[in-house]
């Protein structure tokens, strides 16, 4: 048998999302084809820096037939870990005392163990950040970007975006079924701490009544203006859309950014946040909760909040995302095959185009004021709030 | 693997340094009467429930309050200033956001924050400058039978410092207090102890098992240190307290 030319690793950050097998696929498809040998990393980079947790092995040989079948599938074939951060890995030492110690250059030399020539990373853009750190430390890298918010900047579709979508869209119109026969308005929060581009397109997609994003200060005395205006007119419900970082014009925020006892925890380092290393403490229902209650207050109609949350990310992808997963693989296997690293797959239609992880990093892609999906959701009369 | 340094700043005697991360005037729950507490950075627990999460990490460490940050188009100093290009904004806020993975706690951006929503947990200070900032309240103790009590984090951490500050405090009358979880090396204790008046020290969890899960480490060493604490100084006032 020939040996391979190159062996590669694909790892995944962050959690599941609809599309991930498919970029497993299209990266080992894309391999194969190269004569190059794909091997899964377990829970982030948990199978090389803790191979000995795994009675398999750290490492899964990845093959087309181990695939088959499942790009559109949303069984897990690779672990993920929630947060990977080499820099900061939490472990008792000799002397019985926990620390968070900098494992980066175990893990790079656990790389070159295994002989692996780079590894695809699979990640939102939080650790981004990591990748970036990793790739100045030696790294070879290439990273495909997942965000069901679409807010990775310099790609205009993150894979696992459409598939949110798509699924976000099914639930407010089953809202709006409930709220017609219950006779109250609905408020349902779906993610978007900075970018608001899934609450928007949802909205639009069903013709909510309002839509509330982080990139538009909303006022809701105007909001429920309108929407009593609508009740007037013998409406039994209505409906709102808010991401989860949207926030009033008055500067009193309601959601993720709220002042709450929990404000200054959240603003700590990861050094102070739990094994997760999440900065933002319990903040997924809040700004749908607060806009609920205070329409009731406003409107003088009953409001129920929903929080859809984290379940965007689950179930099947769309064939949309199998698409761009598959092409997002294959174009990562490219990038190293044209022996760039450091760089992250993007799509600017029409082209997948590698730019470096440099440029990808500290941004985030935000609604514009004039974008097109604004425009339509003024044109349809939904309410932004402004 | 790089470890953190979990020694503090190091050195003996008066001229020793530490990083503390606060000194807590009027504290009446860190023993007898009125008591001046004084928390040390660094802590070798992680309980989950940890109501000072801003003192585990040994150094110095940068703390952001959001809620202060005046935004880019008043101020944004912060955005320039920064060697490792870890704060940012993004469109739709003007208030600046800290990348936590790039963040090195450098602190070059704290003096240009107008506002002080970017600060330094943790400062380096000598046994003298905690002591004459504890000394200030000694008619304090004085009148309601109080004093300085060491907390944390974990004050034993920096054995060296803790030990001279508790001396020096006993040099200059001051009764002596540490509020501990005896989560250190039994050389820790042995240095600190000698002088220290009351020892408060916690009882997380009795089962060995659920003090893992809890607090990230079983608690057979903190058994150990206490039961040997007991028996070298029975003169002592030992308290167990339950978080």
């Amino acid at each position: 048998m020939k040996r391979p030319s190159k062996r590669i690793g694909i790892n995944l950050g962050g959690g599941y999302v609809a599309g991930i097998n498919a970029v497993i696929a299209g990266t080992v498809l894309a391999g194969q084809e190269l004569g190059w040998e794909v091997m899964g990393v377990r829970d982030g980079f948990d199978g090389l820096l803790f191979p000995e947790r795994y009675p398999e092995g750290g490492l899964v040989q990845l093959t087309p037939q181990l695939l088959e079948n499942l790009s559109g599938s949303a069984r897990p074939i690779l672990g993920n870990a929630t947060r990977t951060d080499p820099f900061r890995i939490r472990q008792v030492n000799a002397e019985n005392m926990v620390e968070e110690l900098d494992c980066s250059s175990d893990l790079i030399a656990k790389v070159n163990v295994e002989k692996l020539d780079a590894v695809i990373s699979v990640v939102g853009p939080q650790a981004l950040s990591i990748l970036f750190r990793l790739h100045r430390h030696g790294l070879k890298t290439v990273c495909v970007p997942t965000s069901v918010e679409n807010d990775v900047a310099v790609t205009q579709l993150s894979f696992g975006f459409n598939s949110a979508l798509s699924f976000a869209v099914d639930m407010l119109d089953r809202v709006r079924q409930a709220g017609q026969t219950a006779r109250k308005i609905g408020v349902v929060e779906v993610l978007g701490e900075h970018a608001g581009w899934l609450a928007l397109q949802a909205a639009v997609a069903v013709c909510a009544d309002a839509v509330l994003i982080p990139e538009i200060r909303y006022d809701l005395q105007k909001v429920a203006a309108n929407l009593r205006e609508r009740l007037q007119t013998g409406r039994a419900s209505g409906l709102v859309v808010v991401a989860e970082g949207a926030r009033p014009r008055d500067g009193q925020q309601t959601g993720a950014g709220a002042a709450t006892p929990d404000s200054l925890k959240a603003s700590l380092s990861p050094g102070a946040t739990g094994e997760g290393g999440s900065h933002v403490i319990e903040s997924s229902g809040r700004t749908a909760q607060s806009v609920a209650l205070r329409l009731q207050r406003l409107t003088d109609r009953a409001t129920y909040p929903l929080a859809l949350g984290p379940l965007v990310k689950g179930g099947a992808p769309t064939a949309v995302d199998r698409q761009l997963g598959l092409a997002y693989g294959a174009a990562a296997v490219r990038a190293l095959h044209e022996n760039q690293t450091g760089v992250m797959v993007a799509f600017q239609p029409p082209d997948l185009r590698f730019v470096p992880l440099a440029d990808a990093i500290n941004k985030v892609r935000t609604v514009p004021a004039d974008s097109v999906f604004v425009q339509t959701a003024r044109s349809l009369g939904i309410a932004l709030g402004d | 693997m790089a470890s953190d340094d979990r020694q503090g700043a190091g050195g003996k005697g008066q001229g020793a340094r530490g990083i503390v991360l606060n000194i807590q005037h009027f504290s009446t729950h860190d023993g007898p009467g009125m008591r001046t507490t004084v928390f040390l950075k660094g802590c070798t627990l992680r309980c989950k429930w940890c109501s000072n999460p801003e003192s585990i990490h040994p150094k110095s460490e940068l703390g952001y309050n959001l809620n202060k940050c005046i935004g880019k188009d008043q101020c944004g100093f912060c955005l320039k200033e920064c060697p490792e290009s870890a704060i940012f904004n993004v469109d739709s806020d003007p208030k600046v956001r800290i990348n936590w993975d790039l963040c090195t706690n450098c602190g070059k951006c704290v003096p240009v924050c107008p506002p002080q929503a970017l600060y330094l947990f943790g400062k380096e200070m000598t046994v003298d400058e905690v002591l004459d900032e504890v000394e200030q309240d000694s008619s304090f103790y004085r009148e309601s039978g109080g004093g300085m009590t060491l907390s944390g984090g974990e004050c034993q951490l920096q054995a060296d410092f803790a030990a001279a500050l508790l001396a020096g405090a006993h040099q200059r009358g001051i009764n002596t207090a540490i509020e501990t979880a005896f989560n250190v090396p039994w050389p820790h204790v042995e240095k600190v102890l000698p002088h220290v008046d009351l020892v408060l020290h916690d009882h997380k969890l009795t089962l060995s098992e659920r003090h893992r899960k809890w607090t990230g480490v079983d608690n057979q060493r903190i058994l150990e240190n206490m039961k040997r604490a007991y028996e070298t100084w029975p003169e002592k006032t030992f308290v167990a307290r339950t978080p």
